[in-house]
């Protein structure tokens, strides 16, 4: 092919110069861009657009070019051109760099041509700006495609929302519910817990509903959905079931007691008048309860179970509750009264005491008096005798106790006063519990009231069973070295019930241990524990502590501990616990 | 501050005496350009470590001074710097633009231009010794204060250079440049197997 | 024999034209270096060589001045110069102190051929 044809074919501009800028020769590019046929002989400077100074230095760039036989480059001088058009406005706005890139190359050493390329990006730049653009849109289109995705998917969520709530209340409907129910119980199977299903019906709805109006009816369920939802933990569900019905789930449930008082606490408030829209409404609730496992292993069978109970509360009486299973149900109950009476009784001080006699004994001589053990009497109108091994426990789990203990104390230094008013005083010693060491007064409220008596320390013991001792050990031991240094003995019950070690035992600041009943009744099971038992009173007198056996029965017992070096009694077979006048009568008599 | 560990007396002397004729071919066409006579010196040969280097160029600053730097790379790479006062590139540019107002980006300019000349002299001679091609770039040229050349200068990064520097010196127009050659230190190692004669 | 004196600070450009001489010439020559201007005239002085090849860019006293010297001592010295100024101003400025041509570094190799022909 021949030269020119080649330049011709170069998507490039291709001029040859003499080293006055006059051009020999123009390719067909230059002719295009330029837009004229013919350009050989006419100068640079004429048919580009160049400045004095452009020329000048483009004539300087060729004569370089030419003497030092090296390519060289034509930097940038123009708006995006670098030989711009004369009379010709080529501009595409947008781009901010060089368009046009443009060297010079010794071409003819003899003549003193150089060739001058231009190459030219415009197209380049136009199709890239144009891919750019479409890029927008693309990205533009996209963003709109995520906007409706996200529209649809929070539609969806609507639509599922409306299929699991109920649309007034807001609460979980029925096919939640079950879902709820259900992972609950597979929970509860797990780990072996519980899980509640509280079925409430509110009597009287519809009367409600007829005589209020329905936005008053509404109104006044979207109140009580609320009151239930309140009074639950984030992991209980409520769910309104129909018009007039509401079921709760209570998963996780450790002791059933739980629901029993939540109950209770829902029909309170359920039962009160709710004020409305100015109106005010009087409402009852009926509640069933059931609970897994022992009411039903599946959903429908609890939710059957739950709704028979409230059918069977309703028909009782409107605004109770009722537990499925009737021996739960009873025993619910009764625990609720007990507390009830409990609290009642605390604050009648309708305590009494009975006081069992300790007596000094040796083997062959008379028993003598030494001191008595408090023991609390709770005797209720209709419920009869009411055992402490019944209600300490519950009177501890509900913080009641030190109520209790302090009552115990007062009427105790109540006695002793009456006693060392006639000198006849021995002293008492009264039980109290870790729960009471732990308070932060207790040792001042104790000593309080022995002043308020005039009573004075050492005519009080107390007697802390081993097991709670161990409870706080450090606050305890503290306290209890307090009451010492005030004269007040510490005598540590039950012993041999709980799980002291020998160096705790060394430590604890006590002074007399009293050993168990069932340490006693172990004699008689043979050699091995006679041995045992004799030990511990050994070990008691080493550590300097009084031993004294407590549940004593025969004197045959007595004369063996006696002979074990155990000198100090308490127990039936030498005095059953006695009332505060028989007590009196018995100390006077000494 | 100075080593000749890579080049020997006679090749410092091979190598002088190309930058010699680099810059004496560039002196032929500023005198084209100018009209005025350029006094040639015999350039200076020596090796810096870096903060030698500078202190070198340090030793006379004027408050405003011209710096036109361009680089070349490839296996042969460094950079040219040509330094004078800003005064003295006014007088320069005026004798390019005689009859032109002088305005700041045309003193920058002609000292774009004169600055391109010099390094494409140089590096096409020292291109065809080494029978290794040259890419440079376009120069960078700007005005300086005595700080602003200093943060410029701490910027560029050479371990140590071999400095070979002349004096554009027009003794006509009282015009007085320092041109400063730089090679890296790999470049230099090429250089001096080409200088093995 | 002909005497020749190169005179150039650079000892590889002395050299190697003092090799170019040798590859040239046919017959055997003498060479006398001179590294500065101020050698340059003193040897021109002593050896009163058939050509001087002088440098222009050179120490202590530069290669024009050196020139002007060699011409005031003897007004028919040939001293050629060989140098890597390229400026007209200097060969014209050469020729005028009386140098009998001017030629430009790198020496060529058939170029000094040429011209020695000429020269001697």
């Amino acid at each position: 092919m021949e030269l020119h044809a080649i330049f011709d074919h170069i998507n490039a501009g291709l001029l040859v110069v003499d080293a006055q800028g006059q051009i020999q020769f123009a390719n067909k590019w230059i002719r295009a861009y330029t837009q004229r046929d013919c350009v050989v002989g006419e100068h640079l400077a004429s048919l580009f657009a160049l400045s004095e100074q452009e020329q000048g230095q483009l004539y300087r760039k060729i004569q370089t070019v030419l003497q030092l036989n090296t390519p060289s480059f034509i930097s940038a001088e123009h708006d995006h051109y670098l030989l711009p058009l004369p009379n010709r406005k080529v501009f595409h706005t947008g781009f901010d760099l060089m368009q046009q890139e443009a060297s010079i190359v010794p071409f003819d050493e003899v003549q003193g041509w150089v060739l001058i390329m231009i190459y030219d990006q415009t197209d380049l730049m136009l199709s890239k700006q144009e891919i750019l653009q479409k890029s927008q849109q693309l990205r533009a289109t996209l963003d709109a495609l995520q906007s409706a995705h996200h529209k649809l998917e929070a539609q969806t969520q609507l639509i599922e929302k409306q299929a699991n709530y109920d649309a007034l209340t807001g609460l979980p409907n029925w096919t939640l519910l079950k879902d709820r129910l259900n992972t609950a119980i597979h929970a509860a199977e797990q780990a072996s817990l519980k899980v509640g299903v509280v079925y409430v019906d509110l009597d009287g709805f519809k009367l409600v509903n007829d005589r209020y109006g329905a936005s008053v009816g509404d109104a006044l369920l979207c109140a009580v959905g609320k009151a239930l939802r309140e009074q639950v933990g984030l992991k209980d569900t409520v769910a309104r079931l129909s018009a007039d019905e509401f079921v709760l789930v209570i998963p996780q449930l450790e002791r059933v007691d739980e629901v029993a008082s939540l109950v209770e606490t829902l029909l309170q408030r359920l039962n009160q008048p709710w004020l409305l829209d100015s109106e005010t409404v009087f409402m009852s609730a009926s509640i069933g309860v059931s609970v897994y496992p022992e009411d039903g292993g599946d959903v429908d069978t609890l939710l059957k179970h739950a709704d028979l109970a409230m059918a069977n509360a309703k028909s009782r009486a409107p605004g109770g509750f009722k537990f499925f299973t009737e021996s739960l149900d009873k025993r619910l109950k009764d625990s609720l009264m007990l507390e009830a009476e409990l609290v009642k009784t605390i604050n009648q001080r309708g305590f009494s005491l009975v006081y069992q006699p300790k007596y000094h004994y040796m083997a062959g001589e008379t028993p003598s008096l030494i001191g008595a053990e408090a023991l609390i009497r709770w005797i209720h109108p209709t419920l009869g005798f009411i055992s402490p091994d019944r209600f300490i426990p519950l009177a501890e789990h509900k913080g009641l106790i030190g109520q209790i203990t302090l009552q115990v104390v007062e009427q105790t230094c109540e006695l002793l006063a009456a006693l060392v008013s006639v000198q006849k005083a021995v002293p008492i010693s009264v039980n109290i519990s870790a729960l009471d060491l732990n308070q932060p007064l207790f040792f001042e409220q104790v000593m309080r009231r022995l002043a308020q008596a005039q009573v004075a320390p050492q005519w009080l013991e107390l007697e802390v069973t081993e097991r709670l001792a161990m409870v706080s050990q450090s606050v305890s031991y503290d306290v209890l070295e307090r009451f010492r240094h005030a004269g007040v003995k510490i005598a540590l019950d039950d012993f041999g019930t709980g799980y002291s070690s020998l160096s705790y035992l060394a430590q604890m600041p006590i002074d007399v241990l009293k050993i168990d009943k069932s340490f006693i009744d172990l004699y008689a099971n043979g050699h091995r524990f006679q041995t045992l038992l004799k030990s511990i009173i050994e070990l008691a007198h080493v550590f300097g502590y009084q031993p004294i056996a407590e549940g004593v029965e025969t004197q045959e017992i007595a004369d063996i501990l006696s002979d074990y070096a155990c000198h100090y009694f308490q127990g039936y077979y030498f005095s059953k616990p006695l009332a505060r006048e028989d007590f009196t009568a018995l100390c006077q008599a000494r | 501050m100075t080593q000749t560990s890579l080049f020997n007396d006679d090749q410092a002397d091979v190598f002088r005496e190309l930058i010699n004729i680099a810059y004496g071919r560039a002196a032929g066409l500023l005198h084209q350009f100018t009209g005025a006579e350029i006094q040639l010196h015999v350039p200076q040969v020596a090796f810096f470590d870096y903060a030698g280097f500078i202190a070198d160029i340090e030793h006379n600053i004027a408050p405003q001074m011209v710096l036109s730097q361009q680089t070349f790379s490839g296996r042969l790479a460094g950079e040219t710097i040509m330094l004078l006062s800003a005064a003295d590139a006014r007088a320069l540019s005026g004798l390019l633009h005689p009859l032109q107002p002088l305005q700041d980006d045309q003193v920058l300019s002609t000292i774009f231009e004169i600055g391109n000349i010099i390094t494409t002299s140089s590096t096409q001679i020292l291109s065809e010794l080494s029978q290794v091609p040259i890419a440079y770039t376009s120069p960078v040229t700007a005005f300086y204060d005595p700080p602003s050349l200093q943060t410029l200068l701490a910027g560029i990064r050479y371990q140590d250079v071999l400095s070979i520097s002349t004096y554009l010196d027009i003794p006509q127009h009282n015009v007085f440049a320092k041109i400063y050659y730089l090679f890296y230190r790999d470049a230099l190692a090429l250089l001096a197997n080409s200088l093995h004669t | 024999m002909k005497r020749f004196l190169i005179a150039d600070d650079s000892k590889a450009s002395r050299l190697m034209l003092q090799a170019l001489l040798q590859k040239h010439l046919a017959e055997a020559f003498e060479t006398q270096m001179a590294s500065n201007g101020d050698e340059a005239v003193a040897a021109y002085l002593q050896y009163r060589p058939d050509l001087v090849f002088l440098d222009l860019t050179m120490p202590v006293k530069s290669g024009m001045e050196a020139l002007r010297e060699i011409i005031a001592a003897d007004e028919r010295a040939k001293v050629v110069i060989i140098t890597a100024d390229t400026q007209k101003i200097t060969h014209d400025k050469a020729l005028q102190a009386g140098a009998i041509d001017f030629i430009n570094k790198p020496l060529q190799d058939a170029l000094l051929k040429r011209k020695l022909e000429v020269w001697l």
